[in-house]
């Protein structure tokens, strides 16, 4: 089991996802968003190859409204 | 035509994404508005709510999309929030502002000018938004901002021009754009901006808060248009004393 850090939630795996499989495990649309792993923004062309690690802190972000 | 990091705009109205009270008013009166760069924010997706999609509506009305640093407090947080977006959005672009004082919001000059250089030097087309300050400004020129953003008035107030006498100077030194950014409350506060020669308004609260923000917003885009045009045609001296325009010669009396 893998604990995770999702947007500040705790999330527990059962078994490793890809950081891809997590957003999809998630509804997330991946068209628009942006993926921050332990503070460091991850390209959108390495989420299929990373793996989710025990106390990993993954942030989404998504465009809001703003002026 | 004014060109921003040699990308030309018909229009000299920027505007907003924040406070409307729908996505659909805010995607027409930005249609009304005839903007074609448009500001959004980044945020957490509330993983229970899920994140509203502004982005594909937004693209389909083919506008070019300004994303903001808003929420960061140093040069640090800004910095991550540009890669963020160039990361999200796929474009170099960013509105960098960085304002830790939430009750006047006003831009902190040290953090702007440090984020600001890093950012060029990382190949970020830059739009800082700055207090009216000339030698900021030129710093900001020199480190390789796209342009400058300086405020008229506090964010959101709608007080209009407050800072017009180093606006002017702002315009008069500039060798950038420059997009006069925050305060706006009315159309007559764009067009005077314009006629003062400003490139560009930064326009959101006063289109987003009006009671008919697409009315508000057909205002702003004539205003814009207006104020730019009198200026290119050239306005009259201020001068103190009367200048007759008729002729003054007493004919009743000759």
């Amino acid at each position: 089991m893998i604990l995770i850090h999702l947007n500040n939630v705790p999330q527990t795996l059962q078994q490793p996802l890809s950081l891809q499989a997590l957003l999809e495990a998630q509804n997330i649309s991946q068209q628009s968003v942006a993926l921050v792993l332990n503070e460091a923004v991850v390209p959108r062309h390495r989420w299929s190859s990373i793996l989710c690690h025990h106390e990993d802190k993954i942030d989404v972000f998504a465009v809001v409204a703003g002026g | 035509m004014l060109t921003v990091a040699g990308v030309e705009f018909e229009s000299r109205l920027f505007t907003g994404t924040g406070k409307f009270s729908s996505s659909q008013l805010m995607l027409e009166a930005i249609n009304a508005s005839k903007s074609q760069l448009v500001t959004v924010s980044m945020k957490r997706i509330d993983l229970k709510t899920g994140a509203d999609d502004l982005l594909t509506p937004l693209r389909q009305a083919g506008v070019r999309l300004l994303p903001n640093t808003s929420g960061a407090r140093n040069a640090k947080e800004a910095i991550f929030a540009a890669e963020l977006a160039r990361e999200m959005l796929g474009t170099q672009w960013i509105k960098l502002e960085i304002h830790p004082d939430p009750k006047y919001l006003m831009p902190d000059a040290v953090e702007t000018l440090t984020a600001a250089q890093i950012l060029c030097e990382r190949g970020f087309i830059v739009m800082p938004y700055v207090h009216a300050d000339p030698v900021l400004c030129r710093r900001l020129e020199d480190v390789g901002c796209a342009a400058v953003m300086p405020l008229a008035s506090p964010i959101g107030t709608n007080q209009g021009l407050v800072t017009e006498p180093f606006i002017k100077m702002i315009i008069e030194q500039a060798r950038v754009p420059v997009v006069i950014d925050a305060g706006i409350g009315a159309p007559s506060h764009a067009a005077h901006a314009m006629e003062l020669g400003a490139d560009a308004v930064l326009v959101n609260t006063a289109i987003a808060s009006s009671a008919s923000p697409i009315e508000m917003a057909l205002c702003f885009r004539d205003a814009v248009n207006c104020g730019r045009r009198a200026f290119e045609a050239g306005l009259g001296r201020v001068q103190t004393q009367a200048v007759h325009t008729s002729p003054l010669t007493g004919f009743l009396q000759q």
